[in-house]
């Protein structure tokens, strides 16, 4: 059976959402960022803002220079999540294999479901109709035998619209596409490969490995091999990837200090830590993924020895991976995601002969638990936690 | 949004008995189509060259009820060389469609053996220069021409990338649904997967949709029409008249659909 993968991307997700609540907005220029910060920055924006050169990430006040009449939009986090949900419904019914990203971005494994809902294009286009008639937003589409190539796919068909590439024909259609649109490569890496002329996929998957490792170290071979086409990386589903718990914060203030960032962090910290204790689990392993303003990401992991339980324990882990990644990059942090994975599902136990502090720790993260469920998430947090900015 | 069903070509013998009556003369087929069809792509233009004096009468015989798409002929796609001198007389042939705005697109559909070679790009561009101010649709069969910079191009220019329904088979076209121009353009070849490299023009056409098929299409064309004022549907699984069944349940199933 010939594996395909739909790939869809929900372009412009806050903007979108704006638009489907409050349809006064439609056709009007306008950016989603958070109006009560003076350092607020761009976090996304309609297709009329971007017509007169707003840009994501560019400052409000420049923005609104640009366009004085421009429109101020909070975001909206709890409408984001609902629509996330009720994008995994729809793939529900395509398939039960998806892996789930965030801001409508979504992998779906359709193989074996033709007799269902017909050709991989027939299926595809049939998701985008029902997103769109479910929550009014558009998207793009990309399928293909692979992750990488649908993603390309779809980020080629931007900002609306599908392609379908046909088994068979993956390295024929990454050959003219643009190095950028590889997946995990940003400006950095590209600008590094452009010096040297290799600007389109096709170039990069023509080079020796040793140019390639010379060029982009050993981790470079894997996005030669990916703009050869090959791609053998398989969905992250819930049920394959043991549940990982992952919180994400968008910035809007683009944290340049360490300290500022170590806040937003303590707070994902919180609310990842709360999810993780609600399912009675504890996690072995703590991974983190940066993505900075200038699109760069990097991501970095920690494994413990035992389990890790606390909030405070997992920032102690989180804080290690973000003070390593600060290090090499000074640029402003855009989004912080915070995974938990390896989790365990035996209750943690504080150990017998502890120090009194764990146990006291221990203590207060219940407390602190029983607060926020009762009460909200806002209720009770760290104060470094609360120093953060909104 | 306006959408716009009908079949590539329109003259053949086998179509009697589903479009046309058994006496029905070869003469009056085409007032029979525009009585059916809003729409019509002409392809005899592919083989040879169009006067203006035959298209007028065409649009004469459908009295101004149908609008065309009429298919580049195949020295302008299918043969290396000088092509401006032909191009410009195809162009000329075209211009009373035009002037009645009765021109749904020119059909630029480019072979299999046409690859994305700076020579090729090169031939592209001298056509679509020349037939600028028309609506021009671009139809690749090879799929070294989806690039990103290629999708972009054409969106400059306003120039509509061809979707298609074809076989899954390596080496065609990606199926595309994008918008590119103020309109959107559907051709059905027909799944037939096993004569689509050994068959002729009428075999590799021989399929007939099923209505699951066409209920997949109807989604498709209802996208396109989403973000283009205009889309155009054609039918090329001309044979034993299946294009025409097809047709008809497509309008069907799109009425609700349409304004």
């Amino acid at each position: 059976m010939k594996t395909t993968i739909v790939r869809v991307s929900v372009s412009s997700f806050a903007a979108g959402i704006a638009v489907a609540s409050d349809t006064s907005l439609k056709g009007k220029p306008f950016v989603i960022s958070s109006a009560s910060n003076l350092r607020a920055v761009v976090l996304d924006l309609s297709s009329e803002a971007q017509k007169d050169g707003i840009t994501k990430g560019m400052s409000v006040k420049k923005a609104s220079r640009i366009i004085p009449s421009l429109r101020i939009i909070p975001p909206s986090p709890e409408l984001y999540k609902k629509a996330d949900h009720i994008i995994s419904d729809i793939s529900g019914k395509f398939s039960p294999s998806i892996e789930f990203g965030s801001h409508g971005r979504f992998f779906i494994d359709i193989s074996g479901t033709s007799k269902l809902w017909g050709s991989a294009i027939d299926t595809a286009a049939k998701i985008m109709t029902e997103i769109r008639n479910s929550i009014y937003l558009d998207a793009c589409v990309g399928t293909a035998s692979s992750k990488t190539v649908s993603e390309i796919a779809s980020s080629v068909a931007h900002p609306y619209g599908l392609i379908s590439v046909r088994h068979g024909s993956e390295k024929h259609f990454l050959a003219p596409q643009p190095v950028p649109l590889m997946p995990g490569i940003g400006p950095v890496i590209s600008e590094r490969l452009s010096i040297v002329g290799i600007n389109l996929m096709g170039e990069l998957a023509g080079i020796s490995d040793r140019h390639c490792i010379k060029l982009l170290g050993s981790g470079g071979i894997k996005f030669k091999e990916k703009a050869s086409g090959i791609d053998t990386e398989p969905l992250f589903t819930e049920h394959a990837r043991k549940p990982s718990i992952r919180s994400s914060i968008i910035n809007q203030t683009d944290p340049e200090s360490l300290e500022e960032a170590m806040m937003i962090l303590l707070r994902i910290c919180e609310d990842t830590g709360f999810q993780m204790r609600e399912l009675d689990l504890s996690a072995m392993k703590v991974s983190l993924n940066v993505a900075f303003s200038d699109g760069l990401v990097r991501s970095g992991s920690l494994e413990s020895t035992g389990p890790l339980w606390s909030d405070m324990e997992i920032f102690h882990f989180a804080s290690l991976i973000l003070r390593k990644i600060k290090e090499e990059k000074r640029t402003k942090i855009r989004i912080l995601t915070l995974d938990l994975s390896k989790l365990s599902t035996s209750h943690y136990q504080v150990p017998l002969f502890t120090h009194p502090s764990v146990k006291a720790e221990h203590r207060l993260q219940e407390t602190m638990d029983h607060l926020k469920k009762r009460f909200g998430m806002d209720s009770v947090r760290k104060a470094l936690a609360f120093a953060a900015p909104e | 949004m306006n959408i716009h069903i009908g079949t590539s070509g329109f003259d053949y013998d086998d179509w009697s008995g589903v479009l046309y009556g058994p006496d029905t003369k070869r003469k009056d087929r085409l007032k029979i189509y525009a009585q059916n069809f809003s729409t019509l792509e002409l392809n005899y233009t592919y083989y040879s060259m169009p006067d203006e004096r035959n298209i007028a009468a065409m649009i004469e015989v459908t009295e101004g009820n149908l609008s065309f798409s009429v298919k580049a002929n195949k020295v302008l796609t299918h043969t290396p060389g000088n092509i401006e001198e032909n191009a410009v007389l195809f162009k000329k042939a075209l211009q009373g469609l035009s002037e009645k705005r009765l021109l749904s697109a020119v059909l630029f559909q480019f072979p299999y053996s046409f690859h994305y070679t700076p020579e090729n790009r090169k031939h592209l561009s001298t056509l679509l220069n020349i037939f600028g101010e028309l609506p021009c649709c671009v139809e690749f069969r090879n799929d070294e021409w989806s690039g990103q910079s290629v999708i972009s191009g054409l969106r400059k220019r306003g120039v509509a990338l061809c979707s298609t329904d074809m076989p899954d088979l390596p080496g065609l076209s990606p199926g595309f649904d994008l918008q590119t121009a103020d309109f959107g353009y559907l051709r059905l070849h027909g799944r037939n997967r096993d004569s689509w490299w050994s068959g002729d023009n009428v075999t590799r056409y021989d399929y007939n949709y099923t209505d699951r098929e066409i209920e997949s299409v109807a989604v498709r064309v209802s996208n396109l029409a989403l973000k283009n004022d205009n889309v155009f549907v054609f039918f090329n699984n001309h044979r034993k008249g299946n294009a025409v069944k097809n047709a008809f349940k497509l309008q069907e199933r799109l009425k609700s659909v349409q304004p």
